[in-house]
């Protein structure tokens, strides 16, 4: 069954009370809505990876959570292969995985195997698929020491894994992954972002992963959703959002000589130190080449290096409003 | 100590603010005073009623005793939280005891309560009961005054439940305990003076228990003057010893304070 | 498969079970504190015995509710009380497991919310709370007579009301925030009702009683099973308890629609 995500117009209210005098707000309190998701509308092919990214109170948790059946919206419409996901909650259930970076679905006093086995029954799972299943996501994740020791003396990273494997369990067609890396060390990132890679190239799984660290939307996805106060932003996929939005270029110089001066159009000092510089190059202004062809006039060039600046900083601008 | 009262100035409105909730409490309030009346109408009916009290004066006497654990916030919940989450250990580094500034919120809240209670429960209470108490409104007014102080003793106490935590991982199970001896010991089933023999009333009401509900509350059957001194100095003498104790207790706990680090 | 009923239904029992068993696993592996819980919780229901002493050396007989009466009830309510809490007292937490988005979890998952959010902690002091009250029970039967043979059913059938009014009132925190303390004060008080003298519930009561919060499903109505052997009356509570039950499963049904799952504290405004 193809299991393809279609949002449209997607809305979510939240009613909060204002803050007023004590006699009022008692007597007649008075409430205004906030609209944590106005509007959204797009859609995901099976096996896509696809990042959801945005700033805090952007919607992006509240998307996720209504798209895996935890909230009910107050409109639009969302189609996850034929189920209507607050309606068919349970069927879409046996179909889904979900991981919550900031709550865990594993007993805490227990082995995170204990939990393996409970998601077994829930997920009505023969004897002999979970031990084989168990056995293969334990040996790929590399967990065969973490999953016997009880989750509250587990390192969040540890337990990140433990939580993915949970996810996995049943073969969802969809992961869903609420910002997976919080709280990470860059080793535990790096792990956690190969391991869901891994995973989707394996079994097609489609990903859809919200996160504020750029890092899993390059290393992770192809695509990227950015919203911000509830509406969609941009849609674009990873490569297009670095060669479309990109108007600069970092350009770092080693040569013989101590120092050079490049005073051009266009060209920003980034940082000089002896026998090496780096700049900043707008190439709306001046290309790339152009500069190049002025440095080895000024000096001799031992090594080049062009680099695009970091995608943090392509998403800063995007919420900026730069880009939009 | 005006920091203090900030802390309660705050809590006060934050407790007001909870309009469900506080309406949700009442409801309960109301149910159990009902009942309590009901059963001391019962009583009376069946013949077993005491001479010397009328059994309108009897369901005023019900109605403040069950008031009283309405009054205070459940203060033992949040100190519970925030011992069980590690939490209390975030507030020590503020130049405000920790224990004072819960205190502090408590009070706060126990006066959005009296303001509540005391204006919504008497035409509440007077349809319940169907009139006033013989000693009129001076009884009211006496009971209302003694039941401030016995509310922050009771917040005193919530504090030791919710302290207890440390120990126990559970403050909810003390709390409970500490309900059931202030059923027997206080006087909310039965007045103090009508206890039997073994269980005297008479030395009951030196307790911490009969200072928050029993003491206080007779006052609706002869209110005083003296009377009503008494109860207010008992119930400073036992401010002042839990306060103390609590304080002991509370640099006791310090020791086992736990955050969770990185 | 998933459509099929029975199915269903043979897939949810085995999950539970799986979940009951997880629950005791986690309880006997928090073994700190035990002592001294279960010392408070015999502590705290032996000092209620006294209480009713006094309320029944002032009136020894309220309309035919003597004593023995009273601790028949209470026997019952602690048992009841007991049993929730060591089989179910994440149902108890539901106000606080609502604030926490806890629930998000329990709904990704292909099996009914209440199993997961009801049978996923255990408390284990409700050993000394069922042992206490069955103590108390069959003390009743020892001294007072009454029978044994109805006593399991009555344990029964009161647990599954208590454990639906908790699960009544704990919906309740889907729109109160920061519930769990007045919920707490709402089980506290009406287990404490179960064990009032029954004549006391005439008129606006007694409705109060079968309906809202059904005391006399949970104690009044065995009692006077118990005394008089009126089957019609117990034919009909069973009903009232079954209706109870529906009445509670579908308000938390209704509830979860309003689950905001913690988010509406992560928006900005």
């Amino acid at each position: 069954m193809s299991l393809s995500i279609l949002v449209e117009n997607l809305q979510k209210n939240f009613r909060i009370r204002k803050k007023s005098g004590l006699f009022k707000s008692v007597f007649s309190p008075e409430y205004f809505d906030v609209r944590a998701v106005d509007g959204v509308s797009f859609s995901l092919k099976e096996g896509e990876r696809v990042a959801f990214v945005g700033p805090n109170g952007a919607g992006k948790s509240t998307t996720i959570k209504i798209l895996s059946g935890i909230l009910h919206p107050d409109g639009g419409r969302v189609e996850i292969g034929g189920f209507v996901p607050w309606v068919d909650r349970k069927s879409l259930a046996y179909r889904i995985g979900t991981v919550f970076g900031q709550r865990s679905q594993l007993w805490y006093h227990l082995p995170a195997q204990d939990t393996f086995e409970l998601l077994s029954y829930a997920y009505d799972m023969s004897r002999e698929d979970y031990l084989s299943r168990i056995k293969m996501l334990v040996d790929a994740f590399d967990a065969g020491d973490i999953v016997s020791k009880p989750v509250r003396q587990l390192s969040l990273g540890e337990r990140m894994r433990c939580e993915i494997i949970a996810s996995l369990l049943h073969r969802p067609k969809i992961l869903f992954l609420d910002e997976p890396t919080v709280g990470l060390d860059v080793v535990s990132k790096g792990v956690i972002r190969d391991l869901v890679k891994k995973a989707s190239d394996e079994d097609g799984t489609t990903v859809l992963l919200t996160s504020h660290d750029t890092g899993d939307m390059e290393r992770v996805c192809d695509r990227v959703i950015v919203i911000d106060h509830g509406q969609l932003v941009t849609d674009k996929p990873v490569r297009e959002l670095r060669s479309g939005y990109i108007r600069e270029k970092i350009i770092t110089l080693a040569m013989k000589e101590e120092a050079i001066s490049l005073t051009m159009n266009g060209v920003r000092l980034i940082e000089a130190v002896p026998h090496q510089l780096r700049v900043s190059v707008d190439t709306s202004q001046i290309s790339v080449e152009a500069v190049l062809q002025a440095a080895m006039k000024l000096s001799s060039l031992q090594d080049i290096t062009v680099e695009d600046p970091p995608m943090e900083d392509i998403i800063k601008e995007i919420y900026a409003g730069s880009f939009v | 100590m005006i920091k203090y009262y900030h802390f309660a100035r705050i809590a006060f409105g934050d407790h007001l603010s909870g309009r469900l909730r506080i309406f949700t409490r009442y409801l309960i309030f109301l149910l159990l005073d009902w009942v309590m009346i009901a059963m001391w109408d019962l009583i009376y009916k069946s013949g077993y009623g005491p001479e010397q009290i009328s059994v309108v004066d009897m369901g005023w006497y019900m109605a403040f005793s069950q008031m009283m654990f309405f009054l205070s916030p459940r203060l033992f919940i949040v100190i519970d939280s925030d011992v069980r989450s590690g939490n209390v250990g975030y507030f020590l580094n503020r130049p405000i005891p920790y224990l004072w500034m819960r205190l502090s919120e408590g009070i706060g809240a126990l006066f959005g309560n009296l303001l509540i209670y005391y204006i919504v429960s008497v035409p509440f209470l007077y349809w319940m009961i169907g009139e006033f108490p013989s000693t009129g409104w001076f009884g009211i007014i006496a009971v209302m005054g003694g039941l401030v102080l016995a509310s922050v003793l009771h917040l005193l106490f919530q504090i030791l439940a919710g302290l207890s935590t440390f120990w126990t991982n559970d403050a909810i199970f003390i709390y409970h305990s500490y309900q059931k001896f202030c059923l027997l010991f206080g006087g909310i089933y039965v007045p103090l003076a009508l206890y039997p023999g073994f269980l005297s009333g008479e030395v009951l009401k030196f307790f911490p228990f009969a200072s928050m509900v029993g003491n206080p509350v007779s006052l609706i059957f002869a209110p005083s003057l003296v009377g009503f001194f008494e109860v207010l100095a008992l119930q400073i003498f036992w401010l002042g010893f839990v306060g103390f104790g609590l304080s002991a207790f509370y640099r006791l706990c310090l020791r086992k304070v736990e955050v969770h680090g990185g | 498969m998933e459509g099929n009923f029975i199915f269903t239904m043979g897939s949810n029992f085995q999950f539970l079970l799986a979940l009951v068993r997880m629950t005791f696993k986690s309880a006997v592996g928090q073994r700190s504190a035990l002592l001294i819980r279960a010392f408070f919780s015999v502590i705290t229901h032996l000092i209620y015995i006294p209480v009713w002493y006094v309320v029944f050396s002032v009136a020894p007989d309220l309309s035919g509710w003597r004593l023995e009466h009273a601790l028949y009830a209470y026997g019952l309510a602690i048992s009841c009380w007991g049993i929730v809490s060591l089989l179910a007292f994440g149902l108890r937490m539901i106000p606080e497991q609502i604030d926490h988005g806890e629930l998000d979890s329990y709904l990704t998952l292909p099996k009914p919310v209440i199993l997961s959010a009801a049978f996923s902690s255990s408390k284990n002091t409700g050993v000394g709370e069922v042992l206490f009250g069955v103590c108390l029970l069959i003390f009743c039967g020892i001294h007072y007579g009454f029978s044994f043979v109805p006593m399991p059913f009555f344990v029964l059938m009161g647990s599954v009301v208590f454990a639906s009014g908790i699960l009544f009132f704990a919906t309740l925190g889907f729109w109160l925030k920061q519930f769990i303390g007045s919920a707490e004060e709402i089980y506290f008080n009406f287990n404490l009702m179960a064990s009032r003298p029954a004549p006391i519930f005439t008129g606006a009561l007694k409705i109060i009683a079968l309906t809202l919060v059904p005391v006399s499903l949970m104690s009044h109505i065995p009692i006077d099973f118990v005394v008089h052997h009126h089957w019609l009356t117990l034919t009909y509570a069973v009903l009232g308890v079954a209706a109870y039950a529906v009445l509670a499963v579908s308000f938390f049904y209704l509830g979860l629609r309003f689950y905001e799952s913690g988010n509406r504290f992560g928006i900005k405004g």
